[in-house]
């Protein structure tokens, strides 16, 4: 059985060319439990690992886990960016987090049995359930939101060769925007995948783009947690009234 | 009865609101710090951030010790009441920084590791206690003149950040770009200019107005600012970035000069998710050190316009 820290090392290893971007919130909650397999699928809407090319696996649940080791298997890195905070019980969490902290600790034996070079291209792993959910008072409000800091800058990533972003999503969302309209202004060609489909895409440039309020007010909006990430109870609403 | 006679009527309620929310500070810094997953990244960052408040603690308790108010610097009470407000104030600070500059210490240091972000977050720290602090410095009727003088030196330091990042996007180069050559620049330049300000918020009360008149003695600001902007601008525009034309012009008021490339070639080193280049490196602390000794001499030798 492995510990949280070596989970998380398996994850983000050392030397590797993307590890400064791996967040530690989903590893450093994760429950500790025997090892199960996983049915990773094949990544065949991906032929062969491109250079040239960074994907975004932007998909719900421990759907992006799985697609992410799918893309391990045929060289590329993947780097986990969940960010949400798990909550003992599982009902009371608006974005399920526990699915994906056991696909990545199931996922950790997998990883480690592959030989990923440390300058593979980055497969960076998004839950696409991260803002939905609605807020209801005495439930745990760990939705959470990625940000342009998030992610190696438009200028890193061509700096490594990087020419092209491919998403794998059904949808664009919002926050991926901020990210993917600065990458495609400085000269990244942006794909999104449904996993039948690629079709390049002209990014819209968001609203509050490169507004420095930005960030700020849309976690403003969250909850953070002290140990980092995102995840509180939202307060009870009192009762009000006398007697 | 003047305003700030008036203020002083507030001083119990002030200080217990300042104790609770430099309390809340302290607590939440330290427990963030102590609580970051895993224990072993970014050591050195949290060494800094721990011993950061041990510093700005002996700052102010310096000033308030040796250069404050005749009636604060032998009271304990008021020196007390001096640091909790002090660090109310930081606390406000941090804030600012968060909003204003999109540099958060919890975010961009404590998550992500990001050592630009470590250089100009400790800078921009620095800056606001030596404003603070100076705030302190000289004789007044109480707590009010200290923030009045102090808000003026805050608003401007805010202000003339603003401006140099307006020129030349640096506070994207340290958050986005993790450039760390940049953020040593940009923290020496917040707390360059806190210093000038500092100064200018120093000195006896007299009135608000006077205040205001005396606060002019940090014009150097200006100048060092522009001098800053200059000085950046040469470094994006340096042979040494990567000039690959693949920058968009409207990324800053500047248009065309090409943004840092962090492309991996001989003599670059990858820190903290940035390639560093050590020449640029090694050149921006010495700009680093320029800025702060410009800005000591400008509060020790320059004439001021008021005979301040």
């Amino acid at each position: 059985m492995l510990s949280n820290v070596e989970v998380y090392k398996i994850w983000a290893q050392d030397n590797a060319l993307w590890t400064e971007w791996v967040k530690p919130v989903s590893f450093a909650n994760m429950r500790r439990k025997n090892f199960e397999g996983l049915s990773i699928p094949k990544a065949d809407w991906v032929l062969q690992s491109d250079r040239s090319a960074a994907i975004i696996v932007d998909l719900p649940g421990k759907d992006g886990v799985l697609e992410g080791l799918a893309l391990a298997h045929i060289g590329y890195r993947p780097v986990p960016l969940y960010n949400g905070v798990r909550y003992y019980n599982a009902s009371k969490m608006i974005v399920p987090v526990h699915e994906i902290e056991d696909a990545l600790y199931n996922g950790a034996v997998e990883l480690s049995g592959l030989r990923i070079s440390l300058d593979a291209p980055p497969a960076f792993l998004l839950d696409s359930n991260r803002m939905s959910g609605r807020v209801i008072s005495g439930e745990y409000d760990n939705r959470w939101s990625i940000f342009p800091q998030d992610m190696p800058s438009a200028s890193y990533l061509i700096g490594k060769g990087i020419r092209n972003v491919i998403v794998r999503t059904d949808i664009m969302r919002n926050d991926l925007e901020h990210i993917l309209y600065k990458y495609q202004s400085l000269g990244i060609t942006i794909y999104m995948d449904d996993g039948v489909i690629r079709r390049a895409v002209k990014v819209s440039k968001p609203s509050k783009f490169r507004n420095l309020f930005y960030r700020f007010s849309v976690i403003m909006g969250l909850r953070r947690n002290p140990a980092g990430g995102f995840g509180g109870m939202v307060p009870e609403e009192s009762s009000g009234g006398y007697g | 009865m003047g305003i700030m006679e008036a203020l002083n009527e507030l001083e119990t309620i002030v200080l217990i609101v300042s104790a609770i929310v430099a309390a809340f500070f302290l607590f939440t810094w330290y427990r963030r710090i102590l609580s970051a997953w895993p224990v072993n990244r970014g050591k050195s960052a949290k060494l800094v951030l721990g011993v950061l408040p041990v510093l700005v603690f002996f700052m102010i308790l310096y000033i308030l010790e040796t250069a404050a108010s005749h009636d604060v610097v032998n009271d304990r009470y008021y020196i007390n009441f001096y640091l909790a407000l002090g660090f109310a104030w930081l606390y406000l600070g941090v804030i600012v920084m968060s909003i204003f500059f999109n540099l958060s210490w919890v975010d961009d240091i404590l998550n992500m590791n990001n050592k630009a972000a470590l250089f100009a977050f400790t800078g921009g720290f620095l800056g606001l206690t030596v404003i603070y602090a100076a705030a302190n410095i000289g004789d007044g009727p109480g707590w009010g003149c200290v923030v009045f003088a102090g808000a003026l030196g805050l608003i401007s330091w805010i202000l003339l950040a603003l401006i140099m990042n307006l020129f030349t996007q640096a506070f994207e180069r340290v958050t986005i770009e993790r450039d760390v050559s940049c953020g040593i620049r940009l923290g020496s330049f917040l707390l360059a200019i806190g210093i000038i300000l500092g100064r200018a918020s120093s000195g006896d009360w007299t009135s608000a107005y006077m205040t205001i008149v005396e606060f002019m003695v940090g014009w150097p600001a200006i100048p060092l600012t522009l001098m800053a902007i200059i000085a950046e601008l040469l470094f994006i525009i340096n042979g040494k970035y990567n000039n690959t034309p693949v920058n968009n012009p409207s990324d800053s008021v500047f248009g065309a000069y090409p943004l840092p490339h962090n492309v991996i070639t001989g003599g670059k080193n990858n820190i903290s998710g940035s390639d560093v280049d050590i020449s640029i490196l090694v050149s921006s602390v010495l700009w680093g050190i320029t800025l702060i000794i410009i800005a000591v001499i400008s509060i020790t030798i320059l004439p001021s316009m008021f005979g301040k």
